[in-house]
């Protein structure tokens, strides 16, 4: 018995003491200002275990594959391992509020891994570093399986920050431009042009023996050889002078932070892995709450250039496809999900989610990849409207969502 | 006899707010002095002393359950049997009399006969209005039609939720349905009519209520939790296929159920058989029997087309005009250039609005 309480003694003072000695550090991190600018400012870093190094009691940041945590030294690395760990932090604290400190028990302690160029693999965690490098891009990791926890090297959730790198792409006129210098191409070209041009010159003379306005066969003949052979040209100089650089500095960007964190905050609900566009348009409409803006991606400056700004603005109408994998980065369910919240409240859209999460789980056994926008999405939002409002308004709810569906062509 | 109770029943029926309505609204109201109801139709101080004589035992008896009928249906507890079948049993020996009549008109007018002293008993104690005498007077109410039954539950129910509707109604005055029409020309003498006075005047409550079922039965299928589309391939009875219908398909299917639910009312309706109500009057009749609110009306009115027969002279003369308009302007050799642009422009707007309300082809409705 007096074993016991000394025991129960030592383990709250351990805890106690694990919280007292929690620091927080004053440090330039990336966040978005009041324009919704990447700027970088000062702000504290919550709940560090010690002052000189990003380990805290909810996230460590550790660069590639060291397990030892950044140094806070003011070097460019710290600075952008400080802005994962703050923003991470802000994710936390949405999701404090909505799931409870119980609902995020299963997260654990986060490590974050910067500027890690390996892909994952389910079985060894990191791929063999010969394979292909991957840049701009930051990924969730699911925790391994309770059988490798068990014997060795197990890891909990993670999340992978890759480098910056800047890629040249192709752009559409580019991508012209290659195809006009290709012969077949330029074949086909003077076929259309070259040829009609020639008929009629043919079919002139051949008539009446002689060329009876020489003047007009020889302009057109020219007009119609600068197109073939000038026109391909100037859009090829104009593909050239297109921006046709591509880089995403993920940890700088602080949506991109919430989005991550986001996915592991639902990974009870939604599994992490499986990118369709119902789990990424999840978790970006609620990256558009966390930030308090309803565009991602937006305003990047010197920290990426993409074209791939995602709003929930718009009002993009529905297609089958946006179902499928190759559409999981599109604006529709974003969209859906924003446009039904500025019709309920963002409040009552955020509540409504997750009760809905929790039936998807249910009806499609955890198998997200089966469920689809159109019928198991909003089916199961407008089951959770329902539960939040009262048994009145269900006609007034069914109309108000038909409101917004029906624009969104679905 | 029965022309009699018929005819004081339709002047009744004429004055169905006589009851409900000008106690709250009576500013609103502009009878014309003809249609009141005249003096010599109302009972005599005679023929009230003989119904009480005669009916007085059986009267007491109903009388008694109409305390408890409004208490329950308060507590949500009633049931079909509680008034219907006390009135049907009080007054089937009676109507055992009539079963040796010869033709149905003869058992008609037994019937007549039976009832309606016992309603008109129940109408001098306050108990129920003149409508409701009118109504209940339908001979085949009385023999042997259990389905009816329910819908008498209905009415009732309806008919509380009238009474405590109606001063919700009058306090609103943001209210579009109590606003004026000038196009009411179907209705002689009443152009003037908003559309609550004019579904009071038209309808009685029994086709309020129907219209209320309509239109309930539209919504439900609109705010419905799931559905399906069911084929059978070879007649067996199992069904081979099926597919669920999303939300939207749901709510559009509901739409489309209204209309057609109003188009065969309209056709070959129990009650509302040739009556040519509207989407209107549906909303009219739903909004007083409190299965409506105006926020959900006001939904409706902007998803439904309102394609209210009444309602469409002024499309139609716009229509004309336009046809018209573009023709002279196409005929001109002056202004056809111009005209041609502009309806070349008109048109592709109009493609492209087109193009955005254009579904997936997958969609079943």
């Amino acid at each position: 018995m007096l074993k016991n309480g000394v025991l129960t003694i030592w383990f709250s003072s351990l805890v106690l003491l694990q919280h007292a000695s929690a620091a927080s550090v004053s440090y330039p991190v990336y966040v978005r200002d009041h324009d919704q600018r990447i700027v970088l400012e000062n702000h504290d870093l919550e709940d560090l275990k010690s002052e000189s190094a990003l380990e805290g009691v909810n996230f460590r940041i550790v660069n590639g594959k060291d397990e030892i945590p950044v140094v806070l030294d003011q070097s460019e690395l710290s600075i952008r391992a400080a802005s994962v760990y703050h923003n991470l932090n802000v994710a936390r604290q949405f999701w404090v509020q909505r799931l409870k400190e119980d609902g995020l028990k299963h997260v654990g302690v986060v490590t974050v891994r910067m500027d890690i160029t390996n892909e994952f693999t389910e079985l060894a965690h990191y791929a063999n570093d010969k394979f292909k490098a991957e840049n701009n891009d930051i990924e969730s990791i699911p925790k391994s399986d309770q059988e490798r926890m068990s014997k060795y090297a197990p890891w909990n959730y993670e999340i992978w920050v890759r480098p910056v790198k800047k890629v040249k792409v192709k752009t559409d006129l580019a991508a012209f431009d290659d195809a006009s210098r290709n012969s077949q191409m330029k074949q086909q070209l003077a076929l259309g042009f070259l040829a009609n041009s020639l008929s009629q010159y043919a079919s002139t003379s051949m008539a009446y023996h002689t060329l009876l306005n020489p003047q007009y066969h020889l302009e057109k003949l020219l007009i119609d050889f600068g197109i073939v052979e000038l026109v391909p040209e100037a859009l090829g100089l104009l593909g050239r002078l297109v921006k046709q650089t591509y880089y995403l500095d993920t940890a700088t960007i602080p949506e991109v932070i919430y989005h991550e964190y986001t996915h592991i905050a639902l990974s009870q609900f939604l599994p992490i892995g499986d990118s369709t566009p119902l789990l990424e348009g999840m978790a970006n409409y609620f990256a558009i709450q966390i930030l308090g803006s309803p565009k991602i991606l937006n305003k990047l400056g010197n920290h990426g250039k993409t074209d791939h700004t995602m709003s929930g603005l718009g009002w993009t109408r529905y297609s089958e496809a946006y179902e499928t994998h190759a559409y999981s980065w599109e604006n529709f369910t974003i969209q859906v999900l924003y446009h039904l919240g500025e019709e309920f409240g963002q409040d009552k859209m955020q509540e409504a989610l997750l009760i809905a999460l929790e039936r998807l789980a249910t009806v499609k056994s955890g198998d997200f990849s089966k469920a689809n926008i159109r019928n198991d999405l909003i089916d199961s939002i407008y089951g959770a409207l329902l539960v939040l409002h009262p048994p009145s308004e269900k006609y007034n709810i069914a109309f108000k969502m038909n409101h917004v569906l029906d624009r969104l062509g679905l | 006899m029965l022309n009699s109770f018929l005819n004081r029943g339709v002047l009744f029926g004429l004055t169905l707010l006589g009851s409900l309505m000008p106690t709250v609204q009576a500013s609103e109201l502009r009878f014309r002095p003809e249609l009141e109801i005249p003096s010599k139709y109302s009972l005599s101080s005679r023929e009230k002393r003989v119904t009480e004589r005669d009916y007085g035992p059986v009267l007491d008896q109903i009388s008694s359950l109409f305390p408890t009928f409004y208490k329950e249906l308060e507590q949500g507890t009633f049931k079909t049997s509680e008034l219907v079948l006390p009135i049907q049993k009080l007054v089937y020996p009676n109507l055992l009399e009539c079963g040796s009549s010869e033709s149905p008109e003869d058992l008609k007018s037994c019937v007549i006969d039976v009832v309606s002293p016992l309603l008109f008993g129940l109408r001098n104690r306050n108990l129920i209005d003149d409508v409701v005498v009118t109504d209940l007077l339908d001979a085949d109410l009385y023999l042997n039609q259990p389905n009816k039954s329910s819908f008498i539950q209905q009415y009732w129910n309806t008919l509380k939720v009238i009474q405590k509707n109606i001063h919700v109604m009058g306090d609103s005055k943001m209210n579009p349905y109590q606003k004026r029409s000038r196009f009411r020309k179907d209705f002689a003498g009443y152009e003037d009519l908003t559309p609550r006075e004019y579904l009071y005047r038209k309808y009685n409550y029994f086709q309020i209520i129907k219209m209320s079922q309509i239109i309930t039965m539209a919504l439900n299928i609109q705010s419905s939790r799931s559905g399906e589309v069911s084929i059978d391939y070879d007649g067996d009875g199992k069904q081979d296929f099926s597919r669920e219908l999303s939300f939207e398909e749901r709510f559009r299917f509901g739409e489309q159920e209204l209309a057609r639910m109003m188009h065969t009312e309209n056709l070959s309706g129990e009650f509302l058989k040739h009556s040519g109500f509207g989407y209107t009057d549906l909303m009219m009749a739903g909004l007083e029997t409190g299965v409506l609110d105006m926020n959900v009306v006001n939904q409706i009115s902007s998803v439904v087309e309102m394609n209210d027969p009444r309602s469409n002279l002024g499309k139609s003369l716009l229509t004309i005009l336009k046809n018209v308009g573009v023709s002279v302007l196409t005929m001109n050799p002056v202004t056809a250039p111009y005209a041609i642009t502009g309806m070349l422009l008109v048109n592709t707007y109009q493609e492209v609005q087109n193009a955005k309300k254009r579904r997936s082809n997958d969609l079943v409705f």
